[in-house]
């Protein structure tokens, strides 16, 4: 029964841990998931705003 | 964008392509690992089982171990920075249109098939043979960065999608996805990132043109510096690079895969999982900077045997300590070893096997990480249906992961990396 083996095989997040995961952000937090959307976005665009200023700032000149 | 020569004496642009590749790193890793969120969406919406759904997953574990030695090949013959863009553009729209998916069949061709096949175009393979070139002095602190990007990028993507889910739904979450990858991710590629410091005028480190003394990763040669691939393949140490990145793969793919039924098997609940696993992937992000930077300063053979070492203490830790404290330990002492092993192999790849073809040479390696990972899976789970226990199999971890730190303490490193080669000297010495 090799398929049954297969079971959860990959290299991707367990959807049983996630959803646990995901429970005890709400128990902890209390914030809406609207709310944590726009947090993660602000986080994940500041990456690459700040690779940017970082080039603007230090290497402008020969721009 | 970027054509005159680029210099600035506080900041060496090579940290600006660390940050774009961390960046890609983050996008395409956290989105990987985002599938699992989507798993039980999925089996309600399309009346099928998780086992149908995991095959997708399966297939492309398997298809982007077999892609990362061709892509890397790719790399080495036509740039690392072509394949990597050209597999992030693939990679997000595959990613967006996953988002027009109405079975498990589409989900294995978009996934299991064209995602996992490029993302080998954007993984330490392709991403090392750039940060290798741009850095010889501050290598493995450059590629641990990088490398943290996909951890740091798994704690934001994944909680990301999971939100995402509940308020927008599975088809607009694969959407923003894809379509943020392609506008954000595909630019910064382009205009930051360069195969090389000589296409900007600068050297590796950014080192000053004018010392004599200067050398760059080409005129630095090393006993295995072949100029074919094959060649390399008949020494020892890529062997050995291989060999312990496949126990890597073991031990890393059976705990992503049986780390929540091995918890429930000892009675601890979902909710400690979770925390522990919280905990395990911040200790991660943490432990491979950590790692790398000490990589520069010390043999990077020693760090990559004890980081194998620790990693079976905390798979020994499973065995002896009840549940409880062995899922606390294990997310502490395997935290800080989990994703150590790969700049340190990377780093130690070329090294060793110099740049020409360190693309295909971790490619294999990498290729056989994927293999052990998914032969671990197979047999960790018939384990516990046999036994109906999981310490058999992590005391297979443990043996293997003991193994892994001898063979890689072993490695010729003062005698065959170009860090030693000058007159048994360090190369940043050199410098």
């Amino acid at each position: 029964m090799l398929y049954n083996y297969l079971l959860h095989h990959s290299e991707s997040i367990d959807s049983e841990l996630i959803e646990a995961i995901i429970h005890k952000f709400f128990d902890i937090t209390g914030l809406s998931s609207l709310t944590m959307i726009i947090i993660l976005i602000i986080l994940t665009i500041s990456i690459p705003l700040s690779i940017i200023i970082i080039y603007f700032t230090n290497f402008k000149k020969n721009y | 964008m970027i054509k005159k020569q680029v210099s600035n004496k506080n900041f060496f642009y090579g940290w600006l392509i660390v940050l774009s590749l961390f960046f890609t790193s983050f996008l395409t890793i956290g989105s990987r690992q985002g599938f699992g969120v989507f798993v039980k969406t999925w089996e309600d919406e399309w009346q099928v089982t998780t086992a149908a759904i995991s095959f997708a997953a399966s297939v492309g574990w398997l298809v982007n171990g077999f892609s990362q030695p061709l892509l890397g090949r790719l790399a080495d013959l036509y740039g690392a920075r072509f394949v990597i863009i050209a597999s992030l553009i693939i990679m997000s729209i595959a990613t967006a249109l996953i988002s027009q998916v109405n079975s498990v069949f589409g989900l294995l061709i978009l996934y299991g098939f064209i995602t996992a096949f490029f993302s080998g175009g954007v993984s330490p393979a392709t991403v090392g043979v750039i940060v290798s070139k741009w850095f010889i002095k501050k290598r493995g602190t450059a590629m641990a960065i990088v490398m943290s990007g996909g951890s740091i990028g798994s704690l934001v993507i994944v909680p990301f999608l999971s939100f995402s889910l509940l308020e927008f739904g599975w088809k607009s979450s694969w959407m923003i996805l894809g379509v943020f990858s392609l506008v954000i991710g595909v630019p910064l590629m382009l205009l930051f990132v360069k195969n090389k410091p000589e296409e900007l005028n600068m050297l590796p480190d950014g080192a000053v043109k004018s010392n004599k003394n200067t050398l760059n990763e080409e005129q630095l040669v090393g006993p295995y510096f072949f100029s074919s691939w094959i060649s390399s393949m008949k020494t020892k140490p890529m062997w050995d690079l291989s060999l312990s990145y496949f126990v890597c793969g073991i031990t890393t793919g059976s705990i992503s895969v049986h780390f929540i039924r091995w918890a429930l098997s000892e009675d601890i609940t979902t909710g400690t999982a979770a925390l522990a696993f919280g905990l395990l992937s911040i200790i991660n992000a943490i432990g491979v900077i950590f790692i790398g930077l000490l990589s520069d300063k010390f043999q990077r053979k020693n760090l990559l045997g004890i980081v194998y070492l620790v990693r079976g203490l905390a798979f020994a830790s499973i065995v002896i300590l009840p549940g409880n404290y062995a899922i606390w330990s294990f997310a502490i002492i395997g935290g800080a070893s989990w994703l150590a092993t790969v700049p340190l192999t990377a780093s130690l790849t070329s090294d060793i096997y110099g740049l020409k073809n360190m693309g295909t040479l971790f490619g294999i390696s990498s290729m056989s990480h994927q293999i052990g990972g998914a032969g671990a899976v197979i047999l960790f789970g018939w384990s516990f249906t046999k036994w109906g226990t999981y310490d058999y199999a992590f005391l297979v971890g443990v043996i293997t992961l003991i193994f892994a730190g001898i063979i890689s303490l072993s490695l010729p490193e003062k005698s065959k990396s170009i860090r030693y080669i000058n007159n048994k000297r360090p190369v940043e010495d050199a410098l």
